[in-house]
């Protein structure tokens, strides 16, 4: 029974922590703070990313659209990496490790999977003005598929990095 | 060695994910319109005249929001409100990328899913035809339900000239899907009267023609486009993807519980490991 603990602890942990923070970030001061805020970084930084290479790319709000064929894509709220990230964040706040780590392979994930996320929006938005088909396919299933290996590859990476937990003191 | 075995084994499932996951065969295509795409309202009148596109408020109206173009010099408006730029004349690659998708729709579209209701009706994604003319009478909604990425085609008079006339009828969206996915080729004239709400850009095989209609897309037509107290004819980009207002997420709700349910099996196997030394 006692060996099981950590695990129940674990597993309870990230269940708790993970409906916390999806129910924090549907609440409307979040949402307004800091999800919309970020939503519409991400089409500015997008385009900010194109510009160099096209100019006929545009930004206004969330959404990014081609001068060219008029062609836009709107980056909503579940479309911005944010939930992804929470279950990373959730995983790694849950898992018994030290702080520094914890602290750690928060940032390394978020930048991990907002990178991604960057990557994503950019390749559908040529995708989508080529064919509407492959991108209705690279959003419906290859990026969630992407996204999910990213995720999985920062936290396994992660666990791998740990520390060993301290030795059990002996009964003296 | 454990720690690899740890490492693989979510990372397998993961990978079994990427490849088991297979697109369904998509059965409508929207057209592309190339240079075409921006317009909110664009008459492309082969012999152009003062009346290739007409816009007049006789005082209800709310106007225009958009790009409008015509192939004559300029557009004839009486007191419409237009938000956008006016291009007239268009350049001819605005016209001939418009008769392309025009002519490209059919072939790119032709099974038909279903004959266009007439009556109230909630229709999922589709190539909707009739085969002459169709008439959405007063009291009649046709709701266009699905999700951002759902396309609806509507092809009338698949059989010969039809001509598309909604005379107090709505299309509405439900659901999560966008009226910029949605799209009526007709091989004649088009008209849409007393419209609460009409969706979706019209590639008209003649003349387009709506009055006091709250219309979200684009009417574009082959002839002359006339709008008497748009109610507003808006279109502001064509918003699919990662985004439209509850579309497909970075994850969907599936993905999510696979994700999570990743996560917590590796961390369980590690702390496992950790506890076996």
């Amino acid at each position: 029974m006692g060996a099981k603990a950590p695990m129940a602890r674990f597993l309870i942990l990230f269940v708790v922590i993970l409906a916390a923070l999806f129910a924090a970030q549907l609440t409307r001061p979040v949402q307004s703070a800091f999800v919309l805020p970020w939503t519409e970084a991400l089409a500015r930084i997008s385009v900010a990313l194109i510009t160099p290479l096209d100019s006929h790319a545009v930004a206004f709000g969330k959404i990014l659209q081609s001068t060219t064929n008029g062609f836009a894509i709107s980056i909503e709220a579940g479309c911005n990496g944010i939930e992804a990230a929470l279950i990373l964040i959730a995983a790694m706040l849950a898992f018994p490790a030290p702080w520094k780590h914890r602290a750690i392979g928060i940032l390394a994930g978020l930048a991990a999977v907002q990178a991604l996320n960057v990557v994503r929006v950019v390749s559908l938005f040529y995708i989508g003005q080529w064919d509407l088909r492959v991108f209705q396919w690279a959003h419906l299933y290859l990026w969630q598929a992407l996204i999910m290996l990213d995720v999985l590859i920062v936290w396994l990476i992660w666990i791998r990095t740990l520390p060993p937990p301290p030795s059990p003191v002996p009964a003296s | 060695m454990n720690d690899h075995i740890v490492a693989r084994s979510p990372l397998a499932a993961g990978l079994a994910v990427l490849l088991s996951v297979s697109a369904p065969a998509l059965a409508q295509v929207a057209p592309n319109l190339g240079s075409a795409a921006p317009f909110a309202v664009l008459g492309t009148n082969a012999i152009p005249t003062v009346g290739t596109v007409t816009c007049t408020d006789t005082g209800p109206g709310i106007g225009i929001t958009g790009r409008v173009g015509s192939t004559f010099n300029s557009i004839t408006n009486t007191g419409c409100a237009i938000t956008g730029p006016i291009v007239a004349p268009v350049a001819a690659s605005v016209v001939a990328d418009f008769n392309a998708a025009f002519n490209a729709i059919d072939a790119q579209n032709p099974v038909c899913t279903g004959v266009i209701p007439i009556v109230s009706t909630v229709l999922p994604p589709g190539v909707y035809c009739s085969a002459a003319g169709t008439t959405i009478p007063a009291g009649v909604t046709i709701t266009l339900t699905g999700n951002a990425s759902s396309v609806w085609i509507f092809r009338v008079g698949t059989g010969g000239p039809g001509a598309l006339t909604v005379n107090s009828g709505q299309v509405i969206m439900g659901g999560s899907a966008v009226a910029c996915n949605v799209y009526w080729k007709t091989s004649a004239a088009m008209t849409v009267t007393d419209s609460a709400s009409f969706v979706g850009t019209v590639l008209s095989g003649d003349a387009a023609t709506m009055t006091r209609t709250n219309w979200i897309g684009r009417m574009m037509a082959t002839t002359d486009a006339t709008l008497t107290d748009p109610m507003p004819m808006t279109f502001a980009g064509c918003a699919v993807g990662p985004g439209a207002p509850a579309g497909t997420p970075t994850l969907s709700e599936w993905a999510m519980i696979l994700l999570a349910s990743l996560l917590a099996m590796a961390g369980f196997l590690a702390i496992r490991k950790q506890q076996a030394r």
